[in-house]
């Protein structure tokens, strides 16, 4: 309300008419402006979401609204914004991006910049760059709030989809400033979540309605504003409302109980007016009947009326001053047993109460007191004091301090809620800090806020209960604009600044003026007790002097009279019209006030005791002289607080100087008879007056005795009243204590059942034990498992350990005990298969004191079993010579087996989390992508064979398998990538490849060389028998030559096996005619070996057909030695035939001996000399060792 | 066909061939066709000799001789002009693939693929 004077000043200046018209807008097409009335501006703000929503507004808005709209969206800060273009296609107004210092013209729409603050001042906006940090940037807030200073009642908020809170605050301020406040409902009437929500929770936005209704919406309430605008004076309230003002405080007393008639009339009427603008009702009779039809409508007004703006430490100089000064003094006075109370009344939804509390427990622990603190917080809005008691407060909290948030404040979801020790300091309670009866004996009331809403009488009324509420010397805080007004006597300033007062001990303030009817006058119960204490005879003694004591009042350093003396004071006074009031010189007759002034002024200098003055008054044309005495009194109590009694004296001799007595002389005799009868009728009347004098005295002294009487009874009467308001006053402290109890008792109720729930719900089985082992308390799974029943609370748990293999139970929970640790266990109910772990926990008591422990059972049987398995496919994946590598769909690696490792090079732990593509060589990446992405459309790639890199730079051939991988809803969140090394496997195809084709060849060469073999034995044999022995040995030979290959993979032979094979093949050798003597062992490779063995062959053939094997006697030396000198060293073969027949050179060279001659030499280089003896055939076959022939084997050598 | 029978005698005919009893039969086939036979021989560096330096017609080459390739001798041959068969075991793939297309004689053959194949290169 702080805001009031500047809003009356804006509205002034709003009233000349805008000059200016927008730009680019058909001037034919702009509604007609009242002159009066300025254009509405419409703040929209939106986070996720917000363009959709945007689009939709705007898209049902027409562009000739002569509206202006600013709309705030979250926006990411480093990035450009497109929301101009973006909306600019959505609607045929002038879109712009927020200029500092532009002026805001209807029909216009302007969108908040990037890493800015908006805000508006004059219509005119302010851009401010950076932004804040993110933790408190507020944009919707801020720019709501700047929105509502502004505009007032011309404000228009919405808030639209968005995550977070951002925008409530906001909305709370146009709501005060009596704006139009709009949230977006995603269904008929129900708030979206988010930002939209956060609002409507306040219970402040006028309408929740789906985005496409809002601009209707919008167009109605201006148009009524513009049909109303016509009956408002230059103040902006209604001329028509007044008059039904009383009225609709009377509905709203019969419907809620209370009574506003006592409240300021200009506030009501705006409140009553904003209704009327929500509801879009034109004319206030109209409103009534609403009212009367829709009973709902009268509590919507009474919310209205009742909005105020509370945050934590509002107004931060006030609390200091609490911190430094107020809550060190209440704290002072507190002895150990003592406790601190507090009452905010009007507290709405308790911030301010949990402020205060905050500070108090700062304090306590400053000073290390344990106090026992009472916070009455009420308020008549039941609403609010229902969310006072739930202690939760969304979100950011500007005005309390981050280290405040932390220390004092828990956070839960996206709500802070104050911590226990915290909350339980405070009570709320509706009340009605007019209507009830106030507490009392505090130390301390905070009323902030509230005197501001009153006419001056409740004011009064309200300071006068606040003054009997708080005990002697307590404190008082106040709004910022508030004062005590007029009561300046029951409250002294302590600080004018932050408005703090002191309550003021004059006894004579509270109890009078207390509102409660029919209360009393009272006296502090411990000055009467002194009285009744005092002796009958000195208060009869003194009730006889009372009379001739001179009448005195008793006043205070403000010249208020505290006390009267009884007596004939009222002959000194003179009541002056206007205000009642108690002040002596006011009040005193206006002779006597510039006597009674300067005695008072030389008393209170001190230095006369008394001090004396002398004056004259008139009464009833009589003329009497007064003397005045004033003296100070000497309080015991040590206040220095000044009291005094200002006596009047009044001086007997005027009194006799206006007596006159007439003397006549007596003559006539009849005279002297009549005399003579009226002696005796004297003395008659006398004796009669003297009779009825002393019945006049003996009723005084009844009459007295009654009055005392009376007055004894009248004090006790008090007594009773003052204790009747003390029983009222604690009532209903007892009241509000039993409704937080009730209050706290349901939210109990209700814990308990979720509680209940939560473990009738739960299958996981807990148990709760205390500290010696006995059962608390179990779920129902614990039932099912462990055959416990109801029964077995109290039994010690030592029963269930035998049902387990587990006996070390005990030991664990004195463990968990002692050390505070969580003991986790696997154990098994081995009868029935099940594997749990066992988590042992200590209980901790809401005040953290370990009592016991809970024990929880989860089943992990099913979990066993698959660890079992996985760590069988582990082993499997594990022991797999292919690579088996696990990764996401962005590549990087997950999982690496010891085949990966052995492939590529790389360990597990340097590849993990590394992209797969380090292992893609430089050159196909484009590849590698694509399979990536074909994988995560759910195709499998099979063989894919391609070339990968190792660790160490060298390209690998493999063949790639990749398989999505799915989780339990089939999508698809890694793929699994097998790889085989193809290398190795591509060699071997090769080699085989090569293998065949070169059996293919020599298959082919052989048969060659027996096509060749045939066709030769053919040419040079002339009978067909012939030709069949010779092939057949021919063939043989070759034959055996691939028997003899069996050295060095069967490429080699050894000579001797070449010479012994052909020559066992003809039968020799076997009777000792034939001799080989082997001078050196040699090795022949497979070409010399055929050659050799064909040469030996045609030898063998000719020695049985016509040399030593023709007969019994022939036989044949063969020998070989390896002459060493030459380079390659020659091998020198010989065979020597002997005692055959006798021998002649072949008339014709067969194809034998072109054998033996022509391909020996051809094949080996050799020199083949083949001479025919007499004594036999002799052949020497000398050719070199190479690596086409042949080796010489050493002694080591096979 | 019976006027170039009469035409291709007397050409020589360069053979070689390191299986000696192959070599004899080629030589004896020829002979019998009425080419003179050059060679036969069954090293690389005689084979070269031979094809850089005699007046040749035509020749038989066996690719391998003796685990060697004769790929110099068909090298020279070509830049010889001189046409040739290869004598080979060797199946098609097992070939490289620019002799895959030059006249070839697949081992074993007999008297008539031989006349067959040095007709067709001779024509050429």
């Amino acid at each position: 309300m702080a805001g009031r004077e500047q809003k009356t000043d804006r509205r002034g200046k709003r009233k000349t008419p805008e000059k200016q018209v927008a730009r680019g807008v058909p001037k034919a097409r702009v509604r007609p402006a009242t002159p009066a009335l300025a254009p509405l501006v419409v703040g929209i703000g939106a986070s996720a979401g917000g363009l959709e929503a945007f689009r939709t507004f705007f898209g049902h808005m027409p562009p000739d609204s002569g509206m202006a709209f600013v709309l705030v969206q979250h926006l990411d800060p480093h990035h450009k914004s497109m929301l101009v273009e973006l909306i600019a296609s959505h609607t045929a107004m002038q879109v712009a991006e927020a200029k500092d210092g532009a002026r805001v013209e209807p029909n216009h729409l302007y969108i908040i910049p990037p890493n800015a603050t908006l805000t508006l001042r004059g219509r005119t906006l302010r851009v401010s760059k950076p932004a804040p940090p993110r933790e408190s940037r507020r944009p919707v807030d801020t720019f709501f709030e700047s929105l509502a200073e502004d505009q007032g009642e011309h404000a228009i908020c919405i808030v639209l989809s968005g995550t977070g809170s951002d925008g409530t605050l906001g909305v709370r301020a146009i709501k005060e400033h009596g704006g139009l406040t709009l949230a977006q409902a995603w269904n008929h009437s129900t708030a979206m979540s988010g930002m939209p929500q956060s609002a409507a929770a306040t219970g402040l936005v006028d309408h929740i309605i789906p985005v496409a209704e809002m601009p209707a919406l919008l167009l109605d309430y201006q148009q009524h504003l513009h049909r109303v605008a016509p009956q408002k004076d230059g103040d902006g309230t209604r001329r028509d409302m007044p008059e039904h003002v009383a009225e609709i405080c009377a509905l709203l007393r019969v419907r809620s109980g209370h009574d506003f008639a006592g409240y300021k009339i200009s506030t009501l009427l705006r409140r009553i007016q904003r209704r009327m603008q929500v509801l879009r009702i034109d004319t206030v009779p109209a409103f009534v009947e609403r009212l009367n039809k829709e009973p709902r409508q009268l509590d919507l007004l009474f919310r209205e009326f009742l909005i105020s703006v509370t945050q934590f430490f509002r107004d931060s100089g006030a609390f200091e001053t609490l911190e430094t000064v107020v809550i060190p003094r209440v704290l002072e006075q507190k002895g150990d047993h003592d406790a601190i109370r507090i009452w905010v009344p009007a507290c709405a939804t308790g911030e301010e109460v949990y402020s205060i509390a905050i500070l108090i427990r700062e304090a306590l622990e400053r000073q290390g007191l344990q106090l026992k603190v009472q916070i009455f917080g009420t308020d008549i809005d039941d609403a609010a004091v229902t969310i006072a008691r739930a202690a939760r407060y969304t979100g950011k909290m500007p005005g309390i301090s981050p280290q405040r948030i932390e220390r004092w404040f828990i956070e839960d979801g996206d709500d802070l809620c104050p911590v226990r020790e915290i909350r339980e300091m405070c009570i709320f309670s509706t009340h009605s800090a007019i209507k009830d009866p106030p507490f009392s004996r505090l130390d301390l009331i905070s009323c902030r806020n509230l005197l501001i809403y009153l006419e001056p009488h409740l004011q009064d009324r309200l300071m006068q209960t606040f003054h009997y509420a708080l005990r002697p010397g307590g404190y008082l805080c106040l709004g910022q604009s508030e004062t005590i007004a007029r009561k300046t006597n029951l409250f002294s300033a302590l600080d004018k600044k932050n408005r703090i007062f002191q309550r003021r001990d004059t006894a004579t303030a509270a109890p009078g003026s207390m509102s409660i009817p029919a209360a009393a006058r009272a006296e502090p119960p411990v000055a009467r007790a002194v009285q009744r204490a005092m002796d009958p005879v000195d208060a009869e003694a003194r009730r006889i002097m009372e009379k001739h004591l001179p009448p005195y009042v008793v006043i205070d350093r403000n010249h208020e009279i505290l006390r009267f003396s009884g007596g004939e004071i009222g002959r000194y006074l003179e009541p002056s019209p206007g205000t009642a009031s108690l002040n002596l010189l006011q009040i005193v007759r206006k002779s006597l006030r510039p006597a009674v002034r300067s005695v008072v002024r030389r008393a209170a200098k001190g230095t006369e005791r008394p001090a004396l003055e002398h004056a004259t008054i008139k009464i009833a044309g009589k003329v009497h002289s007064v003397t005045l005495s004033a003296e100070s009194i000497d309080d015991s109590s040590g206040k220095d607080d000044d009291y005094w009694i200002v006596a009047f004296q009044e001086l007997p001799f005027a009194a006799s100087a206006t007596r006159t007595r007439a003397h006549s002389d007596a003559s006539h005799p009849d005279v002297e008879e009549l005399e003579q009868e009226l002696q005796t009728t004297k003395a008659q009347l006398r004796s009669t007056i003297d009779e009825l004098e002393t019945s006049v005295e003996e009723m005084k002294s009844a009459n007295e005795e009654y009055q005392s009487v009376n007055e004894e009874l009248q004090s006790s009467n008090e007594e009773l009243e003052t204790a009747k308001e003390e029983m009222q006053s604690v009532n209903e402290e007892l009241q509000t204590i039993n409704a937080e109890m009730v209050s706290k008792n349901d939210q109990l109720t209700h814990l308990n059942s979720d509680l209940k729930n939560l473990l009738d719900s739960t299958q996981i089985p807990t148990i709760f034990l205390d500290s010696s082992l006995h059962i608390q308390r179990f779920t129902p799974a614990m039932t099912d498992l462990f055959h416990l029943r109801e029964g077995d609370r109290g039994r010690p748990i030592t029963d269930l350990a035998a049902r387990m293999n587990y006996s070390e139970l005990s030991q664990d929970v004195d463990k968990v005990l002692r050390t505070l640790a969580v003991v986790e266990r696997e154990v098994s109910i081995l009868e029935r298969h099940l594997f749990f772990l066992m988590r042992i926990r200590p209980y901790r008591t809401v005040d953290n004191k370990v009592d016991g422990v809970v024990i929880t059972f989860v089943d992990i049987t099913e979990r066993k079993h698959n660890e079992a398995t996985r760590a069988q496919l582990a082993s499997i994946v594990d022991s797999s010579q292919d690579a088996i590598i696990g990764h996401h769909l962005n590549g990087s690696i997950t999982s690496w087996n010891s085949g990966a490792q052995r492939m590529f090079g790389y360990s597990a732990d340097e590849i993990i989390g590394e992209s797969i593509d380090v292992l893609v060589p430089a050159n196909s990446p484009s590849e590698e992508a694509g399979i990536l992405q074909r994988v995560s459309g759910g195709q499998r790639i099979e063989h894919f064979e391609t070339e990968l890199l190792c660790k160490d730079g060298q390209p690998i051939e493999v063949s790639l398998s990749i398989s999505p991988i799915k989780d339990h809803t089939g999508q698809i969140i890694a793929a699994s990538t097998i790889a085989r090394d193809f290398t190795q496997r591509k060699y071997s195809e090769d080699q085989r490849n090569l293998l065949l084709a070169e059996l293919d060849h020599r298959v082919k060469n052989t048969l060659m060389i027996i096509s060749a073999l045939v066709a030769q034995t053919i040419r040079h044999t002339d009978s067909p028998a012939a030709f069949g022995a010779i092939i057949e040995g021919r063939i043989q030979a070759l034959s055996r030559v691939h028997n003899l290959l069996n050295l060095h993979d069967q490429t080699h032979a050894e000579l001797r096996a070449v010479v012994a094979g052909e020559l066992a093949a003809f039968g020799a050798g076997k009777d000792g005619r034939v001799v080989i003597d082997d001078g050196a062992r040699v090795c022949l490779t497979a070409k010399a070996t055929q050659t050799l063995a064909m040469a030996f062959h045609e030898l063998c053939t000719n020695a049985a057909k016509y040399g030593a094997l023709s007969t019994a006697e022939g036989a044949i030396q063969i020998s070989w030695h390896v002459a060493n000198s030459a380079h390659p060293p020659r091998l020198k073969i010989q065979w020597s035939e002997s005692g055959g027949p006798p021998v002649s050179p072949p008339t014709r060279r067969g194809f034998g001996s072109q054998l033996i001659e022509r391909i020996v030499h051809y094949e080996l280089q050799a020199t083949v000399q083949r001479d025919f003896l007499a004594a036999g055939v002799h052949c020497s076959i000398e050719f070199p060792l190479t690596d086409k022939t042949g080796y010489l084997m050493t002694e080591s050598t096979p | 066909m019976s006027m170039q029978t009469t035409d291709l005698r007397g050409l020589q005919v360069l053979v070689v061939e390191d299986e000696m009893i192959v070599a004899l039969e080629i030589e004896d086939l020829l002979r019998d066709a009425g080419y003179e036979v050059v060679g036969p021989v069954g090293t690389l560096p005689e084979a070269l000799d031979l094809a850089r330096n005699r007046s040749l017609d035509a020749a038989i080459l066996d690719i391998n001789l003796d685990g060697q390739w004769s790929v110099p001798v068909a090298v020279e041959l070509q830049r010889r002009s001189i046409p040739f068969i290869l004598a080979t075991g060797y199946a098609d793939s097992a070939l490289p693939a620019h002799w895959r297309d030059l006249p070839r004689l697949m081992k074993p053959f007999n008297g008539g693929d031989l006349a067959k194949v040095m007709e067709t290169i001779l024509q050429r």
